[in-house]
């Protein structure tokens, strides 16, 4: 009889046992652990900027393009490096961290230095983009894009 | 009752758990704007050591007088520089060119120096009779750049620069417009030291305003 007292005091009813109660907030708690981890590293904006590059097919020609629609190299010999610069800016009210990838077919030629860094509120960073064109590399025209992430910092 | 219960308990289970997303929603931006980037319209080319790109070879160090040698007979031959970026839909962009040297070339005799020169038919440069020179109208003024052969590198000072200005831009249309040709002279003086000596030269283009081919004239 005081068993059949305790159970009923420690349960929401026969439907809704205390081990299962206990089971939905364990895992209501580990979604809601999940989604702010999952949102606090998120990368919540990016702007992406087409590269180009042509290599030359004769080692002492250098040709420039100073557009600003893009990121042009212009047209690089082999063994040389062609470079960019541009800024990044922050114009939210709050710090926010900011990494530079690249893709395309130029990726792994391609440096931006610095490539990570956080920038705070009305903050802007000078980012050198190089691209070192190996000696063996096939004159033709190359092409890739900068993707520039940002996210919220917390502290 | 037992029913209205259970429904209050959800609805402020509900309410509160609502209250308590709200409250952790991130804050909206004081700004419209969001991040920007921003691109310079400046470009630059290296050139590093050790690559086939101007080669002097061997100095003899057993003469009694200064070594030189330079691309004016195209061995080894000069540097060409293009300004492209014109395309069917936007013009191209009037550039000045800036050359420098690195500081690795470390000469360790005084009168051990790099010298270069623009070979350009109007513009009477002392390099420019010895072959084919650069069209004058490759500059959308009158040429006011290196006149002669310019220092960029003197024993063992610091390095300098050396400015070319008002490069136009080049088109399909315009083989010869827009281009030109950089010779490079170096002198070993006697006292010079065993060894390679190399440099990095860096080619930087800046923008200086649109290129309008119907007026000639380059606008800010």
């Amino acid at each position: 009889m005081k068993t059949l007292v305790a159970k009923k005091r420690l349960s929401f009813g026969r439907k809704f046992p205390i081990r299962t109660a206990a089971a939905i907030v364990l895992c209501l708690g580990i979604i809601a652990t999940s989604l702010i981890f999952a949102y606090a590293h998120a990368w919540d904006e990016e702007v992406r900027v087409a590269m180009h590059l042509n290599v030359s097919d004769n080692a002492r020609t250098m040709g420039f393009n100073v557009g600003t629609d893009a990121l042009w190299f212009g047209r690089v010999p082999p063994g040389a490096a062609g470079s960019r610069d541009l800024t990044v800016a922050n114009h939210f009210a709050y710090p926010r961290d900011v990494e530079i990838r690249a893709e395309g077919n130029i990726t792994q030629w391609i440096t931006a230095a610095p490539s990570s860094f956080s920038l705070n509120p009305n903050e802007g960073q000078i980012v050198d983009v190089s691209v070192e064109v190996p000696r063996n590399a096939t004159p033709a025209e190359y092409d890739g894009t900068l993707i520039i992430l940002f996210r919220r910092q917390f502290p | 009752m037992t029913v209205v219960s259970k429904l209050s308990l959800y609805s402020l289970a509900f309410i509160a758990l609502f209250c308590a997303w709200t409250a952790t929603l991130p804050q909206e931006p004081q700004h419209t704007k969001q991040a920007s980037v921003t691109l310079f319209a400046v470009t630059s080319i290296r050139f590093y050591p050790g690559y086939e790109t101007v080669f002097f070879a061997n100095f003899g160090r057993s003469g009694t007088r200064n070594r030189t040698n330079d691309t004016t007979d195209d061995s080894p031959l000069p540097f060409a520089i293009e300004n492209d970026g014109v395309n069917d839909t936007k013009p191209g962009q009037c550039v000045n060119i800036t050359i420098a040297a690195s500081n690795d070339l470390a000469f360790a005799d005084d009168y051990s120096n790099m010298t270069i020169c623009v070979p350009i038919d109007a513009g009477g440069t002392d390099c420019g009779t010895r072959r084919a020179p650069a069209l004058a109208n490759s500059f959308y003024n009158t040429y006011n750049g290196i006149t002669s052969w310019t220092t960029i590198r003197n024993g063992r000072s610091a390095p300098a620069t050396a400015d070319i200005y008002g490069l136009r831009p080049r088109n399909s249309s315009d083989v010869q417009g827009g281009t030109f040709l950089i010779d490079v002279n170096t002198t070993i003086g006697i006292n010079e030291s065993i060894g390679y000596h190399n440099v990095t030269l860096t080619v930087t283009a800046t923008a200086t305003g649109n290129w309008n081919s119907g007026t000639n004239i380059c606008k800010l």
